[in-house]
C-alpha cells in the first residue's frame, strides 16, 4: 500500500469512528436495558429522537444556549425514560418475549407519529456548539464535527462507567441486573433500580440523537437507521455486555465507513441485516458476551 | 351447531355484498379479505409457532412485486401471477427460516426487523427490475363476460373468495399433524423434539407457509391497486400486521379475521379521533406545526397495541372465548398471548 492510500484509509477509520460512536451510545443504551430487564426495546430509536427534537425546540424556537438546552433535554430524557418503565414496562414485566418487543413497538409508533404531527416530515439542521471546520494532523484532515462527536461519546462513556462502577446507587443497579431476586433480599429496591436503569438508557440516546441530528438532520425517521446500526453493533459486542456494545458499535461505525465507497446508500439497510443475521449464525453471543444456558 | 349456522350465514352475506355495495365499499371489503389472509400468515408464524416476525412487509412487498413483474414481464394470467408472487416469498421465508433456527426471541425480531428496513431500501436501489420511486404499474384483471360484474365487484370477488379458502386451508392445517407440530414446538421445543417432532423441518415450514400467504396477499394487493410502489412496505406496514394479529388474538384463525378486519376499519374512523386527540394536544399546549393529524393514526396504534398487552393479552377473541365460558377452542387452546413465546426465558 502506498502512503496515500494509507492515509485514506486512517481517513476513513476516523470518519468511521465517528459514526460508530453514535452506534456505540444507542447500542449502550440497548444493552442497560437488556441486562437489567431482558427488554430488547425497539424505541430507544424514537426516543431519541423525540428528545432531539425537545433539544431543538428549546435552541430554535425559545432561543436558549447550547448548553443549558442540553442539560435541560438530558433531564428530559431521563424523566421519560424513567416514566415510560415505570408506567410502561412494568404491567409487562412478567409477560413473554413477544408481549415485551409489541409493547415496544407501540411505543415506537407513538413517539413516531406524535413527533411527526408536532415538528413535521421536513428534515431540520441541527445546531451544534462547534464551527464548521477541518483540523489537519500528520497529513489527514478531520472535521471539526467528527471530533466533536467522538469525543462528547467518549466523555459519556467514560462518565457512565464512573457511575456505574464507582459509585453507591451504580453499584446497586449493576447488583439488580445481575440477580434481581439477591439484589431484593439485600434490600435494594430493584424496582427503582429498572425506572432508573431506563433513565439512564434514554438520556445515552439523548447524547446519541444530539450528536448525530447535525449530521443525518432532524425528522421524525432519523434514528431508523442509526438504530438499526446499533442493534448490529449491540449483537455483534453480545447484546449482554456492555463494553462489547461499544466496541461492536465502533465497529459497525468502520466496516460502515470501509464499504461506504462499495455499497450504495440504498443497500446500508441490507448490509445492517446481513451483518447481524452473520453474527447471530456464526457466535450468537458476540464477541464479548457470554452464552446463556437454556432451562428446560 | 348455532355457531356453523352464523359462520355458514356470514360466508353468504360476504359472497353476496359485493353486488350490493358501491365501488368504495368494495374496495374496503377487498382490503380485509388481503389483510385477513396476511393475518392469517402471520398468526401461524407468530401465534401458532412462537416465532417473533417484525419483517412480513418485506414478504408482502416480495409478493406484490413478483406479481406485478411477471405479470407486466410475461404477461401470464392473474392467478399465475398471484401464484409466483406468493411462491417467491415463501422461498424467501424458507431461506430466512434457516439462520432463524439460531434465533429465538429477541434476536428473531432484530433480524426480522433489519429485513423489513432493507428490502424496501432493496426495491429502491434495483430500479430496472422494479422501477424505483416510479414503482410499476400492472393491469387489472377484467371480469369475464359472461358474469356482468363491474370491476370492483370482480376484484373483490377475487380477493374474498382467496381469503375464504385461505382461512378454511388454515383451519386444516392447524387441526392436522403440521399444527400439532407448530404449536408444539412454541411450547416446549425439548418435549416436541423428544416425541419426534423434526425442529429444523418444521420452524422452515412455519417461515415458508406463513411467507406464502403474506406474498399471497402482496399479489393480491398489486391486482387491487393496480400499481405498486416502495413507500407501500415500510416497516410500519410490519408493525401493522403484528397489531392486527395481537389485537385480533394470537393462534386464533377467528382472530386473524378479526384484526384485519378492525385494521382496515380503523383508519376509516379514526380521522375524527386524530383531530379529536389533536385538539387535545392543543388543549395542553403542543401547537402544531403544519403537519397533517393522519399520521396520528400510528400513535392509536400505539396506545392500542400496549393496552391489548397490559389488559387484553390474548386479543378480542380471548372476550368471545369468556363469553362462551370455555377458554380452550377447538383448534387448540386460545393462549393467553402468553404461551406464544417459544420458551427461552
Amino acid at each position: 500500500m502506498t502512503e496515500g492510500q494509507l492515509l485514506s484509509l486512517a481517513q476513513q477509520v476516523i470518519s468511521g469512528l465517528s459514526a460508530g460512536s453514535i452506534y456505540a451510545l444507542l447500542a449502550l443504551a440497548l444493552v442497560l436495558i437488556y441486562q437489567s430487564t431482558d427488554v430488547v426495546n425497539f424505541a430507544q430509536g424514537e426516543l431519541a429522537m423525540f428528545t432531539t427534537f425537545i433539544a431543538y425546540t428549546l435552541l430554535t424556537w425559545y432561543g436558549v444556549p447550547f448548553v443549558p438546552a442540553a442539560v435541560l433535554t438530558l433531564g428530559f430524557a431521563f424523566i421519560l425514560g424513567y416514566a415510560v418503565e415505570r408506567v410502561v414496562i412494568r404491567p409487562v414485566e412478567d409477560a413473554p418475549v413477544l408481549s415485551v418487543v409489541i409493547v415496544t413497538l407501540g411505543l415506537y409508533s407513538i413517539f413516531n407519529s406524535v413527533a411527526g404531527w408536532i415538528w413535521g416530515y421536513v428534515p431540520k439542521g441541527f445546531p451544534t456548539p462547534i464551527p464548521a471546520g477541518t483540523i489537519r494532523f500528520a497529513g489527514l484532515t478531520v472535521g471539526l464535527l467528527d471530533l466533536w462527536i467522538l469525543g462528547s461519546a467518549l466523555v459519556i462513556m467514560v462518565l457512565l462507567h464512573l457511575f456505574l462502577r464507582h459509585t453507591t446507587l451504580g453499584t446497586a443497579m449493576r447488583a439488580t441486573a445481575h440477580n434481581r431476586t439477591a439484589a431484593r433480599l439485600v434490600g435494594i429496591p430493584v424496582g427503582r433500580m429498572l425506572s432508573l436503569g431506563w433513565g439512564l438508557s434514554a438520556v445515552l440516546g439523548a447524547v446519541a440523537g444530539m450528536l448525530a441530528a447535525p449530521k443525518i438532520f432532524l425528522e421524525p425517521n432519523m434514528m431508523a437507521g442509526v438504530l438499526l446500526y446499533a442493534f448490529a453493533g449491540a449483537v455483534l459486542g453480545g447484546l449482554g455486555s456492555p463494553f462489547g456494545a461499544i466496541v461492536g458499535g465502533l465497529l459497525v461505525g468502520v466496516i460502515e465507513n470501509l464499504l461506504g465507497a462499495l455499497v450504495a446508500t440504498e443497500l446500508k439497510a441490507g448490509l445492517a441485516f446481513l451483518m447481524i443475521l452473520a453474527v447471530l449464525v456464526v457466535r450468537p453471543q458476540g464477541l464479548f458476551g457470554t452464552a446463556r444456558r437454556r432451562k428446560v | 351447531m348455532l355457531g356453523r349456522l352464523l359462520l355458514a350465514l356470514l360466508v353468504v352475506a360476504v359472497l353476496a355484498a359485493p353486488l350490493f355495495v358501491n365501488q368504495f365499499a368494495n374496495f374496503v371489503l377487498s382490503r380485509m379479505a388481503i389483510y385477513t389472509v396476511v393475518a392469517l400468515g402471520l398468526n401461524l408464524l407468530t401465534g401458532y409457532s412462537g416465532q417473533i416476525s417484525l419483517g412480513h412487509g418485506a414478504f408482502f412487498a416480495i409478493g406484490a412485486y413478483g406479481t406485478a413483474i411477471v405479470a407486466t414481464r410475461l404477461g401470464l394470467p392473474w392467478p399465475v401471477c398471484i401464484l409466483v408472487g406468493g411462491l417467491a416469498a415463501g422461498i424467501a421465508g424458507y431461506l430466512l427460516g434457516w439462520p432463524s433456527l439460531r434465533l429465538t426471541g429477541p434476536y428473531l425480531a432484530i433480524a426480522t426487523l433489519a429485513l423489513a428496513i432493507a428490502v424496501p431500501q432493496a426495491l429502491l436501489k434495483f430500479e430496472g427490475l422494479t422501477g424505483g420511486v416510479q414503482g410499476l404499474k400492472l393491469p387489472q384483471p377484467r371480469p369475464p363476460a359472461g358474469l356482468g360484474l363491474a370491476q370492483d365487484q370482480w376484484l373483490a370477488y377475487i380477493c374474498v373468495v382467496t381469503a375464504i379458502l385461505m382461512v378454511w386451508l388454515t383451519l386444516n392445517l392447524v387441526r392436522g399433524r403440521v399444527g400439532r407440530a407448530f404449536i408444539a414446538l412454541r411450547d416446549s421445543e425439548i418435549a416436541a423434539q423428544a416425541v419426534g417432532v423434526s425442529l429444523p423441518r418444521f420452524k422452515t415450514l412455519a417461515f415458508a407457509v406463513s411467507a406464502f400467504y403474506t406474498g399471497l396477499a402482496g399479489g393480491l394487493l398489486a391486482y387491487l391497486l393496480g400499481y405498486i410502489a416502495p413507500d407501500a412496505f415500510t416497516l410500519v406496514v410490519s408493525i401493522e400486521f403484528l397489531t392486527m394479529v395481537v389485537i385480533g388474538g394470537l393462534a386464533s384463525v377467528g382472530g386473524s379475521v378479526i384484526g384485519a378486519v378492525i385494521i382496515v376499519i380503523l383508519p376509516l374512523v379514526s380521522s375524527n379521533l386524530t383531530d379529536y386527540l389533536a385538539g387535545l394536544l392543543n388543549l395542553v399546549g403542543l401547537s402544531a406545526v403544519g403537519a397533517t393529524t393522519r399520521g396520528l393514526i400510528w400513535a392509536i396504534y400505539g396506545v392500542i397495541l400496549i393496552l391489548v398487552m397490559v389488559f387484553l393479552p390474548g386479543g378480542l377473541v380471548s372476550l368471545y372465548y369468556k363469553v362462551k365460558g370455555r377458554w380452550v377452542g377447538k383448534a387448540g387452546p386460545a393462549p393467553k398471548g402468553g404461551e406464544a413465546e417459544g420458551g427461552s426465558r
